[in-house]
């Protein structure tokens, strides 16, 4: 029961997230299916951008008052080598996870890599510890399903700001809810642990990137989209397992020199 | 990060550790800089590359990096002349109108001749700004070329990838797209992990053009030009 009313409570919402937000408008079926295609950059992603803003105003008050001081704080009281050893340890826990959807992509290479990382960090790596396997050759990457669903095909729309998590998407918020239940500590492991999990992984990330977020704030000229850009992105360049493509719409392509070209306007 | 053991093994709501603390806004994506500084000249790239015409678009980016770090560092210029030396080799070697064009994208077209102008200026201001500081503060990146490849689609652009390497030994894998002609090379684009500062540019300040206008998007890219806010610190 305690699993069940939080699940249908969430897909609830998603579903009406995206039930609000696919009433089709014309020129926007090329979206439907860009997993991935970036030759859409111009299509509007964000049919609930008000919403999305409040949210994301949100999130930047708290993490000003409460993340960024926290992890702050955890870079000061912790040396390197320990949050290493932290941020070793919290990927050695989430292997099913990752293992799951290198398998459910097909990635039989990158599922192996799970495997030896596996154990190769739990012995040699003390419990997981540290991470030896990335010296021997088998360097960590990450999978989650909203990864999974994008190499199915499933575009990544519309983009939601999710309370505390940040950037998301209909996709890869349904990918983080499936992700929890591919996680055989959500069955074993007290909701504290697994609070305390999410918590120190949070505030590890977060202290890793405390001068990259202040320098991509200080010059940006409205934060919310150059977020939603990166976010964006880096999606498609996780889903690509970081294989470039050359169909990126770049400066000096098209014979007029604008790109254009190759995008889909929004709103000619 | 209080952990009461006690209540530990007794309730299980799973979606909580979903829905509360969670991760952080925005970092939940390991997000890194559009662009990083290519600190090429300290890489142990030759001397005398400087006077040669580069032999492919990966040396040309070794090679202004090298050039850049000197102009930057020449004691003999004051200040004032080293910034328009700087600013010189940066307009020679970024293609700045086809990247501001296309970083307007649609707005480009409605806009004015003046508006275009203002726009360029300033877009170029906020550049030198930008990277003028990461050649000048030289601090222990390293930048190594790994391959060249040619744009199936465009014979005339090469992308080049190289790996930057902070002095903390985090590194970035970062692609730089170069046009190549009879003229030399210009860059075009640079993409980080995945994420391409043309793009990134593109959709934010369009967003802004939406909203504020062209003259209102040249407003805002001026204050932020006049409070310092490109260069790095």
């Amino acid at each position: 029961m305690s699993l069940l009313r939080p699940l249908i409570a969430s897909f609830l919402v998603t579903f009406i997230l995206v039930g609000c937000a696919l009433s089709p408008k014309p020129g926007d079926i090329q979206f439907a299916q860009s997993n991935g295609d970036v030759n859409s950059i111009d299509v509007d992603v964000d049919p609930l951008e008000g919403l999305n803003r409040i949210l994301f105003a949100i999130n930047e008050f708290l993490d000003t008052v409460v993340f960024q001081p926290a992890a702050a704080t955890y870079r000061v009281i912790l040396p390197e080598f320990v949050r290493d050893s932290i941020r070793s340890f919290l990927r050695n826990v989430k292997t099913p996870v990752v293992l799951a959807n290198d398998l459910l992509q097909g990635s039989w290479d990158r599922a192996e890599s799970t495997v030896m990382r596996f154990l190769i960090n739990t012995t040699i790596g003390i419990g997981g510890l540290y991470d030896a396997a990335d010296e021997m050759g088998y360097a960590y990457h990450d999978e989650d399903f909203g990864q999974t669903l994008g190499v199915y095909g499933v575009g990544n729309y519309p983009y939601l700001v999710l309370p505390i998590l940040g950037p998301s998407s209909a996709r890869d918020g349904v990918g983080t809810l499936v992700d929890t239940y591919l996680d055989p500590l959500t069955y074993f492991a007290g909701d504290d642990v697994l609070l305390a999990r999410r918590g120190v992984s949070g505030i590890d990330l977060r202290a890793r990137n405390i001068e990259n977020i202040e320098e991509l704030k200080r010059d940006s000229i409205d934060f919310y989209a150059r977020i939603r850009s990166i976010y964006m992105q880096r999606r498609i360049d996780e889903i690509n397992n970081g294989e470039r493509t050359d169909v990126y719409p770049a400066p000096g392509l098209s014979k007029d020199g604008d790109g254009g070209g190759q995008v889909t306007s929004v709103d000619d | 990060m209080a952990v009461d053991k006690s209540r530990a093994s007794t309730t299980r709501f799973p979606l909580s550790s979903w829905r509360a603390v969670g991760a952080i806004f925005a970092l939940c994506l390991g997000l890194v800089i559009p662009a990083p500084a290519p600190a090429a000249g300290l890489s142990g790239a030759s001397q005398d590359a400087l006077v040669e015409q580069p032999k492919d678009a990966g040396d040309f980016l070794a090679d202004l990096g090298e050039r850049a770090v000197e102009e930057l560092n020449d004691e003999a210029a004051d200040a004032q002349e080293r910034e328009q030396r700087f600013r010189a080799l940066f307009n020679d070697s970024f293609d700045i109108p086809a990247i501001g064009k296309f970083v307007l994208g649609l707005h480009w077209r409605k806009a004015s001749e003046s508006q275009r102008e203002d726009f360029l200026s300033v877009f170029e201001d906020a550049i030198v700004q930008r990277f003028l500081p990461m050649f000048e503060d030289y601090n222990g990146e390293t930048f190594v070329i790994n391959e060249l490849r040619r744009d199936a689609n465009n014979p005339e652009h090469v992308f080049v990838n190289s790996t930057i390497t902070q002095n903390d030994g985090q590194s970035y894998e970062v692609e730089w797209r170069v046009r190549e002609d009879q003229a030399g090379y210009q860059i075009l684009d640079i993409v980080a992990e995945g994420v391409s500062m043309a793009i990134t540019l593109r959709q934010e300040y369009s967003s802004v053009a939406q909203s504020m206008g062209i003259d209102g998007l040249v407003d805002a890219l001026r204050k932020k030009l006049a409070a310092g806010a490109f260069a790095p610190k």
